[in-house]
């Protein structure tokens, strides 16, 4: 249960991390950039989807 | 391993996603104005310009400020190289007038070295500029420029209120 509480932290720092991130940079990046960024925000959430799913969230 | 994949998918597009913002939006060379006319310091934030690195060739932005005829106008310019490699170029200002050249105000080579600044600073003073007759343009374009890069700050010279107040009839000024 503890190791959950951690990731649930370390999970919560990661998206405040982007977040902080995008408001600061996003206005600097390319449109091709800002694609792929796309993408991997989608990525990020549906794996984490995935795994709290499969640990039977 | 096989009970964690999907955590670490997700880890390794957070990384990749940290990559992108640091390549792509923080690494790069920028550059800050400040300006500043009386007390009043203004910031022109680099990302003031980025308007023009996506609009069609020949296209510009201009920033104005204006400033009471007689006052000194100082500029600080600021080129933040944030890239692994050195960078040196050319820094000029100059001051235009209608699409004319009127003189230089800065010409000076700059390097800089990986993730550091460079900082120029110089002045317009009103006494280089000839004072215009009222009715005419008052405005002078200060033209920054260092490698490709371009920036046009235009300079609108007001006349304090006593210039009008000594051209208008005392029975029509409100007090």
């Amino acid at each position: 249960m503890r190791t959950y509480i951690l990731y649930g932290f370390g999970v919560l720092l990661c998206i405040s991390g982007i977040g902080y991130l995008a408001v600061e940079y996003v206005k600097y990046l390319s449109e091709p950039g800002r694609l792929v960024c796309l993408f991997l925000i989608v990525g990020v959430l549906g794996f984490l989807g995935k795994y709290f799913e499969k640990i039977g969230w | 391993m096989r009970k964690n994949i999907f955590l670490y998918l997700a880890l390794a597009c957070f990384l990749a996603l940290i990559a992108i913002f640091f390549v792509d939006g923080y690494m790069g060379i920028y550059d800050t104005t400040y300006v500043t006319v009386g007390e009043q310091e203004q910031i022109i934030e680099p990302d003031y310009w980025l308007p023009q690195r996506d609009a069609p060739a020949g296209y510009e932005i201009d920033y104005y400020i204006s400033a009471e005829w007689g006052q000194n106008v100082s500029f600080r310019y600021e080129i933040d190289n944030r890239r692994f490699a050195s960078y040196s170029t050319l820094v000029q200002a100059s001051v235009w007038q209608e699409n004319e050249k009127l003189f230089d105000l800065f010409s000076e080579e700059k390097s800089i070295g990986p993730f550091d600044k460079a900082i120029a600073e110089w002045e317009l003073s009103a006494e280089e500029l000839e004072e215009p007759v009222a009715g005419t343009s008052n405005q002078y374009t200060i033209k920054i420029s260092w490698g490709e890069v371009t920036r046009r700050i235009v300079v609108d010279f007001y006349y304090p209120e006593e210039y009008y107040r000594d051209s208008v009839p005392p029975s029509l000024i409100i007090e």
